[in-house]
């Protein structure tokens, strides 16, 4: 077991060892974390007064809401646009060859890249949760927190794949992201991430509901929110499962593909 | 067993970067570049071979395929017993690569924590990596900085930083793509040594080291490829290369304020090849080293009242070897 975790695990070190060597950024970023969860506190106090009919199916706490919502977001951004940067990166530096020949395997690579990002996120979120709860009293008693993480577990999945073809975008044309840029800009839009997408026009509604985060999101607020049930929530997790077995080897076969076309043009360190 | 390293008829191609006038003029033509063009060779185990080329002769290229990394357009190539285009994962256990680029570290992380990192992805137990850094750090001459940041280190440490990381894993055959370029002339010397004797000798393993340096060709003294326009234009130990390119070593005589006639009589002498600029007092004239040797050039210099400054043998220099062979193009 050690033995299959020890690449990750490398990564894992490096990365964190990379960040904490910026230290002021380190701590902007951990301070980041409080003012933010403090910002969308006040917030709520505007909001939940003059909202309530839209946040009714939530529970009608706006913090409660918009903190899953950017909880969610920032997975969101790291499935996306996670395994892109880092393979830019890593061919930027140099290292991308030296990846190569060594005994790992292409998809530990691919997917080690991001763990730290992912770490990073998840201690991000549990410290929103936590003050939203702890200090805000965001009322989470009655959560169906294993159908949460579930869910979100299948969303990173599922979001991941469309990250790992955008980052086999980036290996062999250097540039450009156009997927996870317009997956990640139309979600921040009408995904219902800071607002229920019942606010929106009808149309743009019907719309929302064709991007993978607006299900993945509605069932997570749902069994965080309103505790509902595996079976309540087996629709949504349905979809994840499908999209995720089918996207997963789908994704890793278009990342060999790309890493053999940059063999073929020599470009594995070209940007 | 097999030959460590066995090449085929290797051919690549690069689609090369269209001007923006051959853009215009021939919107639809792909235009190649061939950085191999039907390389074949055949490699020992335990051999030291040299890949001597200037700049763009398809030394990295060919190092690179064989490496898995590059591949090529057609020709095939075998290290170790194994089609590189197969890029078996256990198989690269046996492969060390010694990259020319300085930049392939993490610039903001200690020599060691990069060792590290890199030696985790050869799945070596960590005492094992942190004794073998110690061990390699000490040898090559690094201990001071290995625990400072990459970022402040010189291009040579950081040159011997990746030769360190090529050998973490201790592989068998090990690929070094100008590993002196920028090292001191000592550290050079050292490095050549250290991979004659300790590497190749010592330990049994086989290196193919590239270098556009012909003194460090002749110093490593193994067999050479020389490599011109992605081609191979000799092979063989250095001795037996120059005896092909028929390419020998020369004197030079050197003489101060000589009387006006002598350069005229030192013309006439027999293996004379050319007059050489030299600076304001000092003429200096080239000779073959074939019907005589240097001290019947000398006798008959001083004969004329010449007063000579200093004479040497001149060993050609890779642009004289490469002239022989493919002209002056
Ligand atoms: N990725 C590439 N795309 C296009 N041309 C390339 C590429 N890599 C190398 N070349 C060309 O191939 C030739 C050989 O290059 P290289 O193997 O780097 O030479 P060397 O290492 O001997 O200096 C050069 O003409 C170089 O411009
Ligand atoms: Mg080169």
């Amino acid at each position: 077991m050690m033995h299959r975790l020890q690449i990750p695990l490398a990564f894992l070190k490096k990365d964190f060892y990379n960040e904490i060597s910026y230290r002021f950024h380190f701590m902007i970023q951990i301070f980041g974390i409080f003012f933010a969860t403090l910002s969308f506190y006040f917030l709520s106090k505007l909001v939940d007064q003059n909202a309530s009919s839209y946040l009714e199916p939530y529970g009608g706490n706006y913090l409660a809401f918009v903190l899953i919502g950017l909880a969610f977001s920032h997975y969101m951004l790291v499935s996306l646009s996670g395994f892109s940067e880092a393979i830019r990166e890593t061919q930027m530096m140099g290292i991308m060859e030296i990846l190569l020949i060594s005994q790992a395997r292409l998809s530990t690579i691919i997917l080690s890249s991001s763990i730290y990002k992912f770490l990073f996120t998840s201690f991000r979120i549990v410290v929103y949760l936590l003050m939203g709860a702890l200090i805000f009293h965001v009322d989470l008693s009655n959560a169906n927190y294993p159908g949460a993480l579930f869910i979100l577990l299948l969303t990173i999945v599922s979001l991941s794949c469309i990250g790992i073809i955008s980052a086999s975008f980036i290996m062999v044309f250097k540039k450009g992201d156009p997927i996870a840029w317009g997956i990640t800009a139309l979600s921040w839009l009408i995904g219902g991430v800071y607002y229920p997408i019942s606010v929106l026009p009808p149309w743009l509604q019907k719309l929302s509901w064709l991007l993978p985060v607006t299900p993945a999101l509605e069932g997570m607020r749902m069994a965080l929110l309103r505790g509902y049930s595996f079976p309540q929530l087996l629709p949504t997790i349905t979809a994840l499962v499908v999209f995720s077995f089918i996207m997963m080897p789908f994704s890793l076969l278009v990342f060999r593909i790309a890493v053999k076309k940059a063999k073929i043009d020599g470009s594995l360190t070209q940007y | 067993m097999e030959h460590a390293i066995r090449v085929i008829g290797l051919t690549k191609k690069f689609l090369k970067q269209k001007s923006n006038a051959e853009y215009f003029l021939q919107p639809f033509q792909k235009l190649y570049v061939t950085a191999l063009d039907n390389v074949s060779f055949d490699l020992p185990h335990g051999e030291l071979l040299c890949l001597l080329g200037e700049n763009g002769a398809g030394k990295s290229t060919l190092i690179k395929t064989l490496c898995s990394l590059i591949w090529p357009t057609s020709g095939y190539a075998f290290v170790n017993g194994f089609n590189v285009t197969r890029n078996d994962v256990q198989h690269r256990r046996q492969i060390g690569y010694v990259i020319c680029d300085e930049r392939s570290f993490y610039w903001r992380l200690s020599g060691r924590r990069n060792l590290q990192f890199f030696a985790s992805l050869y799945k070596l137990p960590t005492e094992r990596i942190n004794r073998r850094i110690d061990e390699l750090v000490e040898w090559i001459g690094l201990s001071e900085a290995i625990d400072q940041r990459f970022k402040g280190y010189s291009s040579g440490m950081r040159q011997k930083l990746a030769i360190v990381r090529g050998l973490m894993h201790d592989p068998d055959i090990i690929f070094m793509d100008e590993p002196s370029k920028s090292l001191d002339p000592n550290a050079a010397h050292n490095l050549q040594e250290l991979i004659k004797y300790e590497i190749v000798a010592k330990h049994g393993k086989t290196v193919l080291l590239a270098t556009h340096n012909l003194q460090e060709a002749e110093a490593l003294n193994h067999r050479i490829i020389l490599l011109h326009k992605g081609k191979i234009q000799a092979f063989g130990t250095m001795p037996e290369i120059l005896t092909q390119s028929k390419c020998d070593s020369t004197y030079v005589i050197k003489l101060t304020n000589p009387h006006p006639d002598l350069p005229a009589k030192i013309v006439a002498l027999p293996g004379y090849l050319r007059q050489r600029p030299e600076t304001n007092s000092i003429l200096a004239f080239e000779f073959n080293m074939m019907p005589h040797n240097a001290s019947e050039i000398i006798r008959q210099v001083v004969e004329w009242d010449g007063s000579v400054v200093s004479c040497y043998a001149q060993v050609p220099t890779l642009q004289d070897i490469y002239r022989t062979f493919i002209g002056d193009s």
